[in-house]
């Protein structure tokens, strides 16, 4: 277990038009933390905000370097696979993870010339986390991952957290998926 | 930098708007061809040369002006609304440097358009046997890439406020209403207020004391385009990425 404060949160609130989110204080220190919540318990609100892009009243610190994965992204139209994780690639300084690996691990590899509006949705979960932990960062905010991965991917997934020596912050709806994990589960 | 530009373009510059672009392309080359009675017994173009001059610069102009207006919106659609891949770029990269290199290879691809478009003109233009005058044709070339630069970043802008494809048809509907306000060949004073008032947002390229140009100068046109360029990165750094 991590003994350093990875993230703190302190009276965050975020408002939208026919809601608010309020999370008093929050403390992210464990190598792996799970986030349950059920739909607008603001999950996703949180990581948004960890992660920047989102303007919120409050104090969030961060005190490492995140990667973080959205749970509905939008992927470029007329792209292949290989194309979009290299031009993503060529944007980091930093290229020491090999994203072949990631796709080979994934087994994603050979759909590696296929164009991304061809994958299903399954296929498209699996590149999202792949576009995500080819970042080298100290902690991988994932929102929802599970959503659309098969049972094979979501053992791959957890045995990949597993052998890892990074921080991974993760929401869910099925806390029983991660129960093989030693984890600090926060319930919002 | 650098590389955001070559990430947006290869996501950007897709098959589709290829075959939009040349289609485009090829619709204004034949509308200008048939503006340019080329193909009319050359006594009767030589008779009334100044007149067909005249109806050709008019025609070509408008139709050429209409085409650049759809085709920035068809593009700032594809690009802003319809290829919402940004967050993938935000994790790499700072907000500014994300809309800005976008903005500018949609800006790119847009110009491009307009260059091979005009280009094609001033060449149609060359092999009728109207007087050309190469000066004139560089300098109203410049005012087109301005044209092509405000109304570029005006819908960017408005894409990045309010995120809805029906916001683009104001610039559209503006520009058109702007255009067949302008009474054509009258000077600047002599035009209604109305027309003022609207050209003053969405600026026409036309015929003010025999020259093509905008009502309140390139000036105020370049002026404009760097409001709007500081519109959309204020903008773009303050709003919630969903």
């Amino acid at each position: 277990m991590s003994t350093h404060m990875l993230i703190e949160v302190n009276d965050f609130v975020k408002e939208y038009k026919n809601c608010e989110i309020r999370i008093e204080k929050l403390q992210i220190k464990d190598r792996v933390t799970l986030v349950i919540g059920e739909n607008g318990s603001g999950k996703s609100t949180l990581f948004k905000g960890i992660s920047n892009l989102i303007n919120y009243q409050g104090e969030i610190i961060v005190n490492t370097k995140i990667s973080y994965m959205s749970e509905f992204p939008k992927y470029p139209i007329d792209v292949t696979v290989n194309q979009f994780l290299t031009k993503l690639s060529n944007l980091q300084k930093d290229k020491s993870i090999d994203f072949l690996e990631l796709l080979n691990y994934f087994d994603l590899i050979n759909k590696i010339d296929e164009n991304i509006s061809r994958l299903s949705k399954g296929m498209k979960a699996k590149l999202n986390l792949i576009q995500c932990l080819m970042i080298p960062a100290e902690l991988y905010i994932l929102d929802e991952p599970l959503s659309g991965l098969d049972n094979d991917s979501i053992e791959k997934l957890i045995k990949y957290i597993n052998k890892e020596s990074k921080s991974f912050l993760i929401s869910s709806h099925i806390e029983n998926a991660f129960h093989s994990l030693e984890k600090q589960v926060i319930y919002l | 930098m650098i590389s955001a530009f070559k990430g947006h373009f290869s996501f950007l510059y897709s098959k589709k708007i290829n075959i939009i672009t040349f289609g485009l392309i090829g619709l204004t080359l034949i509308l200008n061809i048939y503006f340019s009675n080329i193909f009319s017994d050359y006594s009767e173009i030589m008779f009334n040369r100044q007149s067909y001059l005249d109806t050709f610069l008019f025609d070509s102009y408008s139709i050429m002006k209409i085409i650049f207006i759809l085709y920035i919106l068809m593009n700032v659609l594809y690009s802003f609304i319809l290829s919402d891949y940004d967050i993938f770029f935000l994790t790499r990269v700072s907000r500014i440097k994300t809309v800005m290199s976008k903005a500018i290879i949609t800006l790119l691809i847009n110009i491009f358009f307009g260059t091979v478009i005009y280009l094609l003109f001033a060449i149609i233009w060359s092999l009728t046997p109207y007087d050309i005058d190469v000066n004139s044709l560089l300098v109203i070339y410049l005012r087109v890439v301005l044209f092509i630069c405000y109304y570029s970043l005006l819908n960017i802008l408005l894409v990045v406020m309010y995120k809805h494809i029906y916001i683009l048809m104001i610039p559209f509907v503006g520009y058109l209403i702007s255009s067949f306000s302008l009474e054509y060949g009258v000077d600047f004073q002599s035009q209604n207020h109305f027309s003022k008032s609207i050209n003053f947002l969405f600026p026409d390229l036309i015929d003010f004391n025999h020259t093509f140009s905008y009502m309140y100068g390139d000036v105020f046109i370049m002026g404009m385009i760097i409001i709007f360029t500081f519109g959309i990165i204020r903008r773009y750094s303050e709003k919630d990425i969903k």
